[in-house]
């Protein structure tokens, strides 16, 4: 092979000179013309270029790993039958060659690892998937894969006995035992806006409003009546927009701060980290963002509503009630008292009559019916 | 659910109504007219016959079944209550049932809704005819012969059924009333339609709990829940397959069962844990915490807490044959799965309670194997509902009061050697460690 | 006559142009207040919401006081944006009674639709059928003069130019509809 290589282009250089012997444009001297004939063999090599390659590797080039990239070691750790551990790393490989079947787990990176001490089956389930291969470990290592279907799984406990030991609550400290921190605040510069200054107008406002109420009025028709109500109205309607705003103007100014304050809590990989509840809350409360509104449900909402008008009513009707009976009983008390008191009028007529009878002429006698005249009008 | 009142809001409204036309009969009718009045007069008339208090008696027969108590019903009734609008409304409007409400709309549906069903009620009666004759019929002139003739009958008698159902299935009544949990269970329409319910939710979270949990190839081979069951402990319900405390369960839990075809049966009702550790074989085993047996069902029975059968008082009836022991796990163990299982009999057969106490009471609870029990009494599993326990705060003392040794143990994962052997030291320091390198053992031993 | 009319859609056009840029140059008082308002109104790529909401209709330059808002506050609220009622039309509500008059009357239509097609359904079966054993019949009748038995079913069953010479129906020409025109073809039409 290596001999017919050299000598190709041997006859390539002797094909090419011959041919040269004739060409439009005579070349002048004798020894440029030997120069074509001349045997020069990378020349050559360069005529037959992509020809051919060498289909083995030379220079022990099989048997030598490549140095630019890391090896990533992957394939069966763990041959069928095989006793392992739980931990142990079955079989390494990308993407899920081999899925994790009885007993084993697997990883993020598609590793396959037992779960529990026995021996590794690898073996396939048409009943779970058609296609896919499975690696399980058993406990006995006669046991088959898969199992049964129907057949109570076969689990071990894996566990030992021991007294046992009461833990102490552990109190909450700010300094974590590995000596940093649990919790880092950061405060970011907060956002210096016009806020206080509104909130003080609508405080100038509010005490503008408030005085003017007390001021008294003269109801002369029913116009002006319901003017004053109409004022009274609007009067309160600003004063409950004014509080309302500034409760607004409140909570905007807490929500600032809230955004300028980021608490930082000590993970378990010893990272700081925001709670996820904690910047949810950075945009806002329930109720301020759009699609919070609706905290509780409709249906609570009326069922709150009713009770509280049925409270209401109750207690409406109670007092209604409660004034009628106070009402009977005046009106009992003042017609008993009338009539004792006619009672006790007539009476007294009586016995000045008697009197007057023995002692006085017929003058007192017409007083006397004017008096019962007087006693029948009342 | 509706809330009450707003359920009795149309008894409540037809009750004000007859108040209010007995006060001042005139304006009731001149305030709001629906349609022509003259059907509407008679009803005013017939109201006007009934006293007041006939129909509160009514209301009150109607809630008598309902968790109502009197000072609600007497809310209910009282004619004072809500705004001045709906107080207005409730005086003007007339008395007119809801079947009756005056919506052309509405009442067309109704007439094609009634037609229907006065085709379906023809279709019952014929197809009873049919079964009449079938059964006076003798089975030998039949080319089938007798299981012929009873095959035939049977799918008669199930036609039958389905026509019943679908002659109702479109009243608004009946669906309001079964809203309102007033269905009468022994008709086949208000199973159907509690059977319906049941299936579009409970039945699929009760199939998936059975099957995450592993209880069918653990406990049962194979398994399809026919009935509701539902638990609660201590009055609170309980979403299947929760965690409870130990303090909780305690006592035993009452069940909230429906079963969903007709006719009495008899009950078998099976609290197990599934998941008992047991050292010495390693392996998990089965523990029988409950066990009652002989209970009579019906659709129409609701509840049955299961602390009182057994127990002279017993108002469901039924015969204890394991009490209850609360379940605990012990501190380390993985959660234990406490299923219940309510079986059915065959053929309303009675079991001997005695046998089942001498077999599975004490000792007997250990090693407890549902399906030996179903295959021994012929028993069909029918329900099934499940609940966990952990170790928490309470479980010692529950162990310490009902004298279940084992509160002082604590399980702990066992530990496997490594497979490799041992290794040398290696690094900087472990090579410096040799003689050879006296001088600088100040760096390398005794390292702080 | 037509002078004030001019001038009043001129007047009403003039307010209908007034009316955005009131709003842009004087928000409301409720807008003022609240930052997250005017953070959802805020284009794409545009320039990012002002702080303390009384100034955020005034232009500003944007190197000096333009606060820039944390990204991860303007992600959320997009999000939660999305669930805002404007964007989720409320679910049909109705009281119980009028519920319940709603499901019979739904009940009651589908009733009725399928009463409908059981009858139409019913009467093609019967036609289908009629038409069957008017075949048969003619299949098995000796045909006029000496023909053979069936002759005239087979006549009968020929179809050959009934809509002409190598015509096809008219109705085959077009898409089939539910409602067909009443003129099948407008042979008048021209482009």
């Amino acid at each position: 092979m290596h001999l017919i290589q050299l000598r190709r282009p041997l006859q390539r250089a002797a094909v090419s000179g011959c041919q040269q012997l004739t060409p439009l444009v005579r070349t002048s001297s004798f020894t440029e013309r030997f120069a074509k004939l001349r045997l020069d063999v990378a020349s050559g090599n360069a005529a037959v270029e992509g020809r051919r390659y060498a289909s083995v590797k030379a220079q022990g080039a099989y048997r030598l790993t490549n140095k630019k990239t890391i090896p990533k070691k992957l394939g069966a750790k763990k041959t069928g039958d095989q006793y392992v551990i739980p931990g142990n790393i079955i079989y390494k490989q990308r993407g899920t060659i081999w899925h994790a079947g009885e007993n084993t787990i697997i990883g993020r990176d598609h590793t396959i690892h037992a779960a529990v001490a026995g021996y590794v089956k690898y073996y396939r389930d048409p009943q779970r998937h058609p296609k896919r291969q499975y690696i399980g470990v058993v406990f006995d290592k006669a046991d088959r894969l898969p199992y049964p279907v129907g057949a109570p799984r076969k689990r071990k406990v894996g566990l030992v006995a021991g007294p046992r030991k009461e833990i102490a609550p552990v109190e909450p400290t700010a300094i974590g035992p590995s000596g940093i921190p649990l919790m880092v605040t950061r405060h970011q510069q907060t956002q210096v806006s016009e806020t206080p200054s509104t909130v003080t107008a609508t405080a100038t406002s509010v005490e503008v409003t408030e005085p003017a109420g007390e001021t008294p009025r003269t109801f002369k028709d029913g116009n002006s009546v319901i003017a004053a109500l109409m004022e009274e109205k609007l009067r309160a309607r600003k004063l409950y927009d004014a509080k309302r705003r500034e409760l607004r103007a409140k909570r905007e100014e807490e929500l600032r701060e809230r955004q300028g304050t980021r608490v930082f809590r000590l993970q378990d990989n010893y990272a700081y980290r925001e709670t996820n509840w904690e910047i949810g809350r950075l945009v806002g409360d329930a109720g301020v963002v759009q699609g919070t509104e609706n905290t509780s449900s409709r249906k609570r909402k009326f069922r709150n509503r009713r009770r509280r008008r049925n409270t209401v009513y109750s207690t409406i009707k109670q007092n209604a009630l409660e004034k009628v009976e106070r009402r009977d009983e005046y009106r009992k008390f003042v017609v008993a008292k009338r009539l004792q008191r006619a009672a006790h009028e007539a009476e007294i007529k009586a016995k000045m009559a008697k009197g007057e009878k023995v002692a006085m002429d017929g003058k007192t006698k017409k007083t006397d019916g004017k008096a019962k005249d007087k006693k029948v009008k009342a | 659910m509706s809330r009450p009142q707003q359920v009795a809001r149309p008894i409540v409204r037809s009750l004000q109504q007859s108040r209010s036309i007995t006060v001042c009969p005139s304006r009731s009718i001149a305030a709001r007219q629906f349609s022509t009045t003259a059907n509407r007069k008679d009803e005013g008339t017939t109201v006007e016959q009934q006293p007041r208090a006939s129909a509160t008696q009514r209301l009150s027969d109607t809630l008598s079944g309902s968790h109502w108590t009197p000072e609600q019903l007497e809310k209910l009734t009282s004619h004072t209550m809500g705004s001045r609008r709906r107080r207005a409304a409730i005086a003007t409007s007339s008395d007119i049932p809801f079947e009756q409400m005056p919506y052309q709309c509405f009442q067309e549906a109704r007439k094609i809704l009634n037609e229907d069903r006065q085709e379906k009620i023809a279709q019952i009666v014929a197809e009873t005819e049919k079964i009449k004759h079938l059964e006076a019929a003798d089975a030998s002139t039949m080319r089938g012969g007798e299981p012929y003739k009873q095959k035939r009958l049977e799918s008669l008698r199930k036609y039958v059924e389905e026509l019943k159902i679908l002659a109702d299935i479109n009243d608004p009544l009946v669906k309001r009333r079964f809203e309102d949990g007033m269905g009468d269970m022994n008709k086949p329409i208000y199973r159907y339609l509690a059977d319906r319910k049941w299936r579009s939710m409970d039945y699929k979270i009760t199939v998936q709990r059975i099957n995450q949990f592993h209880i069918v190839p653990d406990v049962l081979p194979k398994f399809d829940p026919t009935m509701d069951v539902k638990l609660s402990f201590r009055g609170q319900p309980i979403a299947p397959g929760a965690t409870l405390n130990s303090r909780v369960t305690e006592v035993a839990p009452t069940l909230k069962m429906q079963v969903f075809d007709a006719g009495t049966r008899l009950l078998s009702v099976v609290v197990l844990d599934a998941d008992v550790p047991d050292l010495e074989s390693d392996f998990f085993t089965r523990r029988c915490h409950y066990l009652a047996t002989n209970i009579p069902w019906d659709p129409t029975k609701k509840q049955l807490p299961l602390r009182q059968i057994g127990t002279p008082t017993s108002q469901t009836g039924g015969d204890l044959a394991v009490p209850w022991l609360p379940p605990f796990a012990q501190k380390g163990s993985p959660y234990h799965r406490l299923a219940v299982f309510v079986l059915e009999h065959n053929a309303n057969e009675k079991i001997d309670v005695t046998k089942l106490t001498e077999r599975y009471d004490g000792s007997g609870r250990e090693l407890f194997s549902l399906k030996g029990l179903r295959d021994k009494f012929k028993l069909k599993v029918a329900g099934f509902s499940i609940f966990r326990t952990e170790w928490d705060e309470n479980t010692a003392a529950v162990m310490e009061r009902h004298g279940i040794l084992g509160a002082d143990v604590e399980f702990k994962q066992q530990h496997f050697k490594s497979l490799k052997g041992p290794r040398k030291a290696r690094g900087w320091e472990a090579k410096r460690q040799k003689p050879k390198y006296r001088s600088l053992w100040k760096y390398t031993k005794r390292l702080a | 006559m037509s002078f004030p009319f001019n001038l009043r859609g001129l007047a009403s056009r003039l307010l209908n142009l007034s009316r955005p840029i009131q709003t842009t140059t004087a928000p409301s008082a409720s807008r003022c207040l609240s930052t997250t308002s005017p953070l959802l109104n805020t284009p794409k790529g545009g320039k990012k919401p002002q702080s303390g909401g009384a100034a955020s209709g005034k232009k500003r330059g944007k190197g000096k006081n333009a606060v820039v808002q944390d990204p991860k506050i303007v992600n959320l609220l997009q999000s939660l944006s999305t669930l805002s009622p404007r964007r989720i039309p409320p679910p049909l509500r109705m009281a119980r009674n009028r519920h319940l008059r709603h499901w019979t009357i739904h009940r009651g239509w589908l009733m009725f639709r399928r009463k409908q097609r059981d009858e139409r359904e019913r009467t093609f079966m019967k036609q289908y059928q009629s038409m069957s054993a008017a075949c048969e019949e003619l299949r098995l009748t000796r045909g006029p003069g000496a023909r053979p038995e069936g002759y005239l079913y087979r006549v009968a069953m020929e179809k050959k130019g009934v809509y002409g010479h190598h015509g096809v129906p008219i109705e085959y020409a077009r898409a089939q509809t539910d409602t067909p025109a009443k003129v099948a073809w407008n042979h008048d039409w021209k482009r």
